[in-house]
């Protein structure tokens, strides 16, 4: 259900984004399940890191799937104030804590399928 | 590096600037743009050319905008977060039009409110006698004789009745006679204190089998098995026994009957039509074993089988009078039971199911409290109109308030509402409001509770422990909500965005028509509501007013007298001793419905006994005080007097029962009946008492005004329960301390119990106007409710309408003008509702009116009247606005574009 930008108005990423469609909740709940709160800026500089600059979330898609998964109960946000500046930290509710593995291990059995189906090996 | 505060600034104006509005939203971009500019500027860009690039690297204003589109889109696919959204929004706007509000919730909460007191009083009476286990199975027996001129639909049956349906019918599981003796003194014997019981009744054994009365001490199937044995109700006990066991004790009725109390039961619950203290067994009652079919003294009650129909056993009751009373109508009349039949004799039982007894009894007398499902009806519409009112006031603040709210819509559209979801957002304001007037009129309805428990003179309180109270209201909440917002949700979000948004700008007319309709529906509303209440106030003083045949007034009315036994008439004579105190009659028979009540059947010395010289006529056993006593008039004739000792077989008539016997020349007429023994009840066929007419009088009133003067006869004898006295003082308080001290005086230990003849006789109104004070009141209410509404509308319109005011004034009309302007448009609905009003409350009240055998004409005056107040109504509601409006100042007002 992740929003994918029907004109991708960023060049999101190296790999074909078709790959992506699917992945980003995970990335993101992975991500704050291993780095505990963290801010929309910081999660787009850690997913670069990570990808070694391979993949790059777009604003467009952040967002709208951090709210959506805040509205689902998966995430709760804690401001701070900075002089002028408002950060909004998101961190995981109990229930996001327990979907974690879940969506990570549904991601891992998929990856596993995809080596048999198309006959690859790990690099 | 870091951004300082006029960079941030900077950033997030330019974000808002693309609409950015959603929560959150636009810190968090914020934020990250930040971020991106550090990051840039790091690199060594200057702050501008930093933006810019970020700007465009977010895909410029449509990126950003794009971003909000799909957050908000992803958000509101959740039910929760929309209606957090909607809620929010609502209780935004609600606080920014404070006065509208206002006026909204407080019209909404006063409705709800009345109608809250009315759906309690309601619902109080449709449960009447809901808590009998067999209340299905349990029918009353209504007698309706027709015989000769007169006919006759009473609750009652004969004594043999009940014994006869057992025999005759396996339907019939069982049945119950009750025969009240209306209030008693009791006392336990060894105390020389009597008790005033107000309700005594003797009943069969099988009372408890029938109905659900929980026993406190004792044996429900036996208590009352055998003569001389009384169950009391618990307070009963209370009042003769304190906190002493009651069971096994002796008591003394009215000073003569000794009795064992063998039960106690709880008291009958509030809405019972049964209400009795103290239950004596039937054993007791030497007329319970009469065998005459034509005298009808119980209430008979009939329990059917599971398997039994009421139907079916009503129709073969025809066959059980042709068997049992047939012959004994031979015996008196002398006439066959077939012949009398077609010459119009009837003699029919029918069957009253218990559930129906309260509200659809209407009968000269009953056993307890019955009431009317008129005044259900009157409630129920009264209870709908103040809602219907209430809710008009919202519709109408509403869409008129539309052109405030049109550039919103406007925008809500172009941003990319749909239809449906402005729809939503408008409900959820109504229901929203509706939810906040429903809080405060709980708690209006929680503080007039009291004042109208005695108004109505109820016991009702609100549920709260009930939780179908709360399933209700908010089922009410949703509903009041949804009907109050629906139309006005329909017509904001059915506006166009790019008309809108162009500046054609709604005018104060928009929705008028609907708008005008509803003030319309409001002002009928209104005056056929101030119609009826002065309807019935009309009534009322003309009862009151009524010229009743004699004088209620000045009549001291002392109770229990024949406690006193021998020293009755010294206690008389002490009294009359007095020089305030002109006569004093001993007469249980009084002009009042609440009194002695006993008929017979007369018929004219020499004529053949057949139904068509028969006559029924009430007997009302009194002295030879009694005409002077009550200030009745003897219009032929002679009143009874000692200095005739024949007197003891003569009568007075009253008009109507001269006219019924065809009297030509009423004095010296004689008159014949059926000898008859007034401890049993029974008649003898075969002899014949003859009395002698010395006397008529003129007709009086001793029923209430719906029914009309029926025959009375009086005649000289003993009924010794009441004495009255005619005092022609001023000095009340002294002729009651006097009449008390003598009564204390002979130490017979009775207490002292009086009452005013007057009272007794309001008391026969007691329901007219109960009826009236609730109708007025909340006539008041529905009044206020439609004012308010309507200065809500007037002070809207008047204030899209100021511009346009101004103009006028420089242009050079008066201020009269201006009031005239703003006020004709409302002057013309009010005379529209005035017209579609009056038939509509006159045939209500016609309807109404149709109750009473004597009743007043409302006259033409009384419509033009309640129109005036109509047009006040409307003219101070509306007046205070339109001269607001004129006198202002046009400089100022124009000046401010």
């Amino acid at each position: 259900m992740e929003y994918i930008p029907k004109n991708p108005m960023y060049l999101q990423h190296m790999h074909d984004r078709e790959l992506l469609k699917g992945t980003l909740q995970t990335i993101i709940l992975q991500l704050l399940s291993n780095n505990g709160e963290m801010y929309g800026y910081e999660i787009t500089q850690k997913v670069k890191d990570l990808s070694r600059g391979s993949i790059l979330v777009t604003e467009g898609a952040l967002y709208p799937t951090l709210h959506k998964l805040e509205s689902d109960g998966l995430l709760k946000t804690r401001r701070e104030k900075n002089g002028k500046r408002i950060r909004k930290y998101y961190y995981l509710t109990p229930d996001g804590k327990s979907i974690v593995t879940e969506k990570v291990d549904a991601f891992r059995s998929f990856i596993q399928t995809m080596y048999h189906v198309l006959e690859i090996k790990p690099v | 590096m870091s951004l300082n505060n006029s960079h941030i600034e900077f950033i997030k104006n330019e974000i808002e600037r693309r609409s950015i509005v959603a929560d959150d939203l636009v810190d968090e971009l914020v934020d990250h743009f930040c971020e991106l500019i550090e990051e840039r500027m790091d690199n060594g860009q200057r702050f501008f050319e930093a933006f810019q690039a970020t700007m465009e690297s977010f895909g410029a204003s449509s990126g950003i905008t794009e971003i909000q589109q799909e957050t908000i889109k992803t958000q509101q696919q959740q039910l929760s977060v929309m209606f957090r959204n909607y809620f929010k929004i609502a209780i935004r706007n609600i606080k920014k039009q404070k006065f509208y509000s206002f006026i909204n919730v407080f019209g909404l909460a006063t409705g709800i409110a009345a109608s809250l007191l009315i759906t309690l009083f309601i619902i109080n009476e449709l449960q009447y006698d809901n808590f009998h286990t067999n209340r299905n199975r349990i029918y009353r027996i209504i007698s309706d004789i027709h015989f000769g001129d007169n006919d006759f639909t009473f609750p009652v049956a004969p004594a043999p009745l009940a014994a006869a349906l057992r025999l005759e019918f396996p339907e019939v599981e069982n049945t119950v006679r009750i025969r009240k003796q209306g209030s008693f003194l009791v006392r336990p014997v060894e105390s020389t204190e009597n008790i005033k019981v107000d309700d005594l009744g003797f009943v069969d054994s099988t009372f408890f089998r029938i109905f659900t009365v929980p026993f406190i001490a004792g044996s429900a199937e036996d208590a009352l098995k055998g003569p001389n044995k009384v169950v009391i109700s618990e307070s009963t006990a209370k009042n003769l026994f304190g906190s002493e066991e009651a069971l096994g004790r002796q008591v003394l009725l009215n000073g003569d009957r000794q009795a064992v109390v063998s039960g106690v039961f709880q008291d009958f619950p509030s809405n019972s039509h049964i209400q009795m203290d103290i239950l004596v067994s039937m054993e007791s009652l030497e007329e319970s074993f009469s065998q005459i079919w034509l005298s009808n003294n119980f209430f008979t009650y009939v329990l059917l089988s599971k398997d039994g129909s009421s139907k079916g056993l009503e129709s073969k009751f025809p066959d059980m009078v042709d068997k049992y009373v047939g012959p004994q109508v031979k015996q008196f009349v002398g006439v066959d039971f077939e012949e009398a039949k077609e010459s119009g004799t009837r003699i029919e039982y029918t069957l009253q199911s218990l559930p129906d007894v309260y509200l659809h009894s209407n009968y000269t007398f009953d056993i307890g409290p019955t009431s009317d499902i008129q005044k259900v009806y009157i409630f129920s519409a009264i209870a709908f109109l103040i809602i219907v009112l209430a809710c008009i006031n919202f519709m109408n603040l509403s869409t008129a308030r539309s052109t405030t709210r049109a550039k919103e819509v406007g925008i809500r559209k172009v941003l990319g509402s749909i239809r449906g979801h402005l729809m939503r957002q408008f409900l959820t304001e109504s229901v929203l409001l509706t939810a906040i007037a429903f809080i405060i009129a709980i708690f209006f309805a929680q503080i007039f509770l009291p004042a109208f428990n005695q108004i109505a003179s109820k016991d009702l309180s609100i549920p709260f422990d009930n939780p179908l109270f709360y399933v209700i209201s908010l089922t009410g909440i949703l509903l009041l909500g949804i009907a109050a917002g629906l139309y006005p949700s329909f017509f904001l979000s059915a506006f166009r965005p790019v008309q809108v948004l162009k500046g054609k700008i709604l005018n104060s007319r928009s929705g008028a028509p609907i708008r005008s309709s509803l003030v319309v529906l409001q002002f009928v509303i209104t005056i056929a509501l101030l119609l009826g209440t002065t309807a019935v106030y009309k009534q009322l003083n003309y009862i009151s007013d009524k010229k009743l045949g004699f004088n209620k007034e000045q009549v001291l009315i002392v109770r229990d007298a024949y406690m006193l036994g021998n020293d009755l008439e010294a206690y008389r004579n002490n009294v009359l001793a007095s020089s305030d105190i002109s006569y004093g009659a001993v007469s249980g028979f009084l002009p009042v419905t609440s009194s002695n009540r006993s008929d017979a059947t007369y018929w004219e010395e020499g004529k053949a006994i057949d139904d068509e010289s028969m006559v029924n006529s009430q007997v009302w056993v009194v002295d030879d005080q009694y005409v002077n006593t009550m200030g009745m008039e003897i219009i032929d004739g002679r009143n009874f007097s000692p200095e005739y000792p024949s007197d003891s077989t003569a009568v007075i008539l009253n008009e109507t029962a001269a006219k019924a016997f065809g009297l030509d020349e009423p004095v010296g007429s004689r008159l014949q009946s059926f000898a008859y023994n007034p401890r049993t009840n029974e008649s003898y066929p075969d002899s014949f008492n003859t009395y002698t007419v010395v006397g008529v009088l003129r007709d009086f009133h001793f029923n209430d005004m719906h029914r009309a003067i029926s025959p009375v006869m009086l005649q000289l004898g003993n009924s010794r329960s009441v004495i009255s006295f005619r005092f022609n003082s001023t000095n009340t308080d002294e002729v009651i301390a006097f009449a008390e001290k003598e009564w204390k005086a002979l130490n017979s230990g009775v207490p002292f119990n009086y009452g005013f003849l007057d009272d007794e006789f309001s008391s026969m109104y007691q329901n007219e106007q109960r009826l009236g004070d609730i109708i007025t009141i909340f006539a008041v209410l529905a009044v206020l409710i439609g004012c308010l509404g309507l200065f809500g509308l007037a002070t809207f319109l008047t204030e899209q309408r100021t511009k346009e005011i101004g103009i006028r004034k420089v242009l050079g009309a008066s201020n009269q003008t201006i009031i005239m302007l703003l006020s004709r448009d409302f002057g013309k609905l009010v005379l529209i509702s005035f017209i579609v009003a009056v038939p509509f409350a006159w045939y209500m009240i016609s309807r109404w009116l149709i109750s009473f055998e004597y009743k007043t004409s409302i006259g033409w005056e009384i419509y033009v009247i309640v129109g005036l107040i109509a047009f006040a109504i409307a003219g101070i509601s509306i007046g205070y606005q339109a001269i607001r409006a004129a006198f202002s100042n046009p400089a100022e007002i124009i000046r401010s574009e």
